[in-house]
C-alpha cells in the first residue's frame, strides 16, 4: 500500500474542506471535554 | 504470543484447581514454576530476532519512530499509575479482595451473598492475581500484570494489522489503540478487560490465519483463545456467534462449526460447572434476579443508536475522537467494499467488527467503553486500512490527527497519573496516599493510623457493612458470605449499625474518616 507523506495539505475540493472542519469539530470537542473534566479534577 | 497465552491459561487452571483442592500454600511453588516456563519463552532466540528485525525496520522510518517513541511514552506514563497502590473501584471491591479472601482461607470457595456474586464466575485473570498477591500482598505485581496484557495487546495488535498494512500503517492502528485514555486508565488498575481484550485480538489473528492457510489447528487454536477470553469474562460470549458464522461461511462445513464451539466452550467449562454446583446457574449472577435492572440486555433497536454514541457524547471513560471523526468513512468504505465484492479476508474483518458491535449494543451498558475496549483493536485496524485504500489528503489527516490525540492523551494520562510519583519514589508516605485518595464515602477501607493493625494483632475479624475491602490486611470474614461465627474475636462496622445481637460487644476504636468502629466481642461468648 502506499506510503504515507506528510503534513504537506492542499485542499482541492469541497468535500476535503468539509472533513477538516468536521475534524476539527469533534477534536475540539473531544479536547474541551478533557480540559473541563481535568479542571473539575484537579 | 499464541504460546504464552496458552500458559497463562494452564497455569490459570492450575491455580483454580489447587483452590478448589484447599492447597493453595503450594502458591508460591507453582507461580516459581511459571517463571521458569515464561523465562524460556523468554530465551527464544525467534523472538529476539523478530523483535531486532523490527527495530531495524522502525530506526529508518522518522516517522514510525516517531510512532514508537508515542507508544514507549504512554507505556512509561502507564508503568508510573502501575507502580503506585491501586484506586480502582472494582479492583479493590472483587478482583483483588476476592483473590486475597482465598489466600487467607487457603482455598477457593463460592462466596454467596450480595457483595461478592462475582465469585461465581469464571476468574482466570484473578488466578494471576492470586499468585501475585501471595508475592505482593499490596497488589502492585497484580496491576503489572494487567499494564502488561495492555503492551501484549497492542503488540498483537501490530502483528494482526501486519497482516493487511506496512511498518507505519500497523504502528498508526497500534498506537491509535494504546494511547486511547481508556487503555490508559485500565492500564494502571487490576481490572480484567485488558486481559480479555489480549485473547480476543489472538483469536481473531488466528481465525485469520486459518481463512487464508487452512490449517484446522489455527482454527481450534482460536478457538481455545475465545474460551480464555470466555474464562476472563462472560461477555466474550457475544463474539462466539460471530466466529461461528464466520466459519460456515468460510467452510461451509457444519462439523468445524461445532468444532470450533466445542473447542470455545471447553476451555471455561471448569468454572462453568463449578458455578452450576455452587449456584444452579453456570453463568450465575445473571438471570438469578440478583442483579439491577441496568444489567438487563438491550433488545431494543432505538436503544443501540444512543447506546453507541455514549461512546462519544461525554463518556464516563473517552475514547479517541479518531474513531467518531473517520466513522463516516468506515461505513462508506466497508459497504462500496461489500458491493464490489472485493478482498474476502477485509469482508471477514468487518463482518466480525459488525457483529461484535451488535452483540456489544446488546450487552448491558454498565462498563462504558470497557466493553468496548476488546473490539477497539479492530476499529482502529479497519479505520487505518479503509484510509490506507482512500486519498493521499486522508492519510495525511488520519496521522496528524494520531499524533495529536496521542499528544493530548499523553499529557492527560500523565498529569492523572502524577499523584503517584511522589509515593513511588518515596517522598510520600504509602498511608499518607491511600488516606488522601481512597474514597470512604463511597465504601473504599483502609487503616489510616494502623491501630486496627495493633488491636487487632492478626486475629480473625467479623465485618459489616463496608464495600472494598482489599486493604483490610487482616484475616476476615464479611456478613454477606458468613454468618457470624463464634471464636471470631472482633467485629468491624464501616457505615453501618451494630446489630443489636451484638449489643454487648465494646466498642474500642472508631474512626470519623473512614467511617469504620471496632468492637471486641465478649469473651465469654454472651454476644452471639
Amino acid at each position: 500500500m502506499s506510503k504515507f507523506l506528510i503534513f504537506n495539505f492542499k485542499f482541492s475540493n469541497k468535500k476535503e474542506i468539509f472533513f477538516i472542519a468536521w475534524a476539527i469539530l469533534i477534536f475540539g470537542f473531544y479536547v474541551g471535554d478533557l480540559v473541563l473534566r481535568g479542571l473539575k479534577k484537579w | 504470543m499464541v504460546e504464552l497465552a496458552i500458559i497463562l491459561g494452564i497455569f490459570g487452571n492450575l491455580v483454580f484447581g489447587l483452590g478448589l483442592w484447599g492447597k493453595l500454600f503450594l502458591i508460591k511453588p507453582l507461580t516459581l514454576l511459571l517463571a521458569v516456563v515464561l523465562g524460556g519463552l523468554m530465551v527464544q532466540k525467534k523472538m529476539w530476532l523478530a523483535v531486532w528485525g523490527f527495530w531495524k525496520k522502525v530506526k529508518k522510518d522518522k516517522i514510525a519512530l516517531g510512532l514508537l517513541a508515542f507508544g514507549g511514552a504512554q507505556a512509561g506514563v502507564n508503568l508510573i499509575g502501575a507502580l503506585g497502590p491501586e484506586l480502582g473501584f472494582d479492583a479493590l471491591w472483587y478482583h483483588l479482595t476476592i483473590p486475597k479472601i482465598y489466600l487467607q482461607f487457603g482455598q477457593i470457595f463460592y462466596l454467596r451473598g450480595g457483595l461478592y456474586y462475582y465469585s461465581a464466575m469464571p476468574k482466570l485473570t484473578e488466578m494471576f492475581y492470586l499468585a501475585s498477591l501471595a508475592f505482593s500482598p499490596a497488589g502492585t505485581l497484580a496491576k503489572l500484570i494487567h499494564f502488561s496484557f495492555g503492551l501484549l495487546s497492542a503488540a498483537a495488535l501490530y502483528y494482526l494489522a501486519k497482516r493487511y498494512l506496512k511498518l507505519r500503517g500497523a504502528l498508526i492502528a497500534a498506537v491509535m489503540f494504546y494511547t486511547t485514555l481508556i487503555v490508559g486508565w485500565e492500564s494502571i488498575s487490576a481490572y480484567v478487560d485488558l486481559s480479555r481484550t489480549f485473547f480476543e485480538i489472538l483469536a481473531l489473528d488466528l481465525f485469520l490465519r486459518w481463512s487464508e492457510k487452512r490449517k484446522p489447528a489455527d482454527l481450534y487454536e482460536s478457538a481455545i483463545m475465545l474460551g480464555l477470553a470466555l474464562s476472563v469474562k462472560l461477555l466474550a460470549f457475544f463474539s462466539l456467534p460471530v466466529f461461528l458464522i464466520l466459519t460456515f461461511w468460510k467452510s461451509h462445513k457444519i462439523q468445524l462449526v461445532l468444532k470450533y464451539f466445542i473447542f470455545t466452550l471447553i476451555v471455561p467449562l471448569p468454572w462453568l460447572i463449578w458455578s452450576t454446583l455452587k449456584t444452579g446457574n453456570p453463568i450465575y449472577p445473571i438471570f438469578s434476579g440478583i442483579l439491577d435492572q441496568t444489567h438487563a440486555l438491550v433488545l431494543n433497536p432505538l436503544s443501540w443508536g444512543k447506546e453507541f454514541f455514549s461512546f462519544f457524547i461525554h463518556p464516563q471513560d473517552p475514547i479517541s475522537p479518531i474513531f467518531l471523526i473517520f466513522l463516516p468513512l468506515l461505513i462508506f468504505g466497508l459497504v462500496k467494499m461489500i458491493k464490489e465484492n472485493k478482498n474476502s479476508g477485509l469482508k471477514k474483518l468487518s463482518f466480525y467488527f459488525g457483529g461484535v458491535m451488535l452483540g456489544l449494543m446488546v450487552t448491558p451498558n454498565t462498563g462504558g467503553a470497557r466493553f468496548l475496549l476488546p473490539y477497539l483493536p479492530v476499529w482502529s485496524l479497519l479505520t487505518v486500512i479503509m484510509v490506507e485504500q482512500s486519498t493521499r489528503f486522508l492519510k495525511q489527516v488520519l496521522l496528524v490527527l494520531v499524533i495529536l490525540t496521542a499528544g493530548v492523551n499523553l499529557g492527560y494520562r500523565a498529569l492523572a497519573n502524577w499523584k503517584f510519583v511522589p509515593v513511588i519514589i518515596g517522598r510520600q508516605s504509602r498511608t499518607d496516599f491511600l488516606s488522601r485518595n481512597l474514597k470512604f464515602d463511597f465504601g473504599d477501607f483502609y487503616d489510616v493510623d494502623g491501630r486496627l493493625d495493633q488491636l487487632i494483632n492478626h486475629d480473625w475479624v467479623y465485618v459489616i457493612g463496608g464495600h472494598n475491602w482489599f486493604y483490610a490486611d487482616f484475616p476476615f470474614v464479611h456478613e454477606s458470605f458468613s454468618s457470624f461465627v463464634p471464636g471470631l474475636g472482633y467485629i468491624l462496622t464501616q457505615n453501618a449499625i451494630l446489630p443489636e445481637k451484638f449489643q454487648g460487644a465494646r466498642e474500642i476504636y472508631a474512626n470519623s474518616q473512614t467511617k469504620i468502629r471496632l468492637y471486641l466481642i465478649n469473651p465469654f461468648g454472651q454476644n452471639d
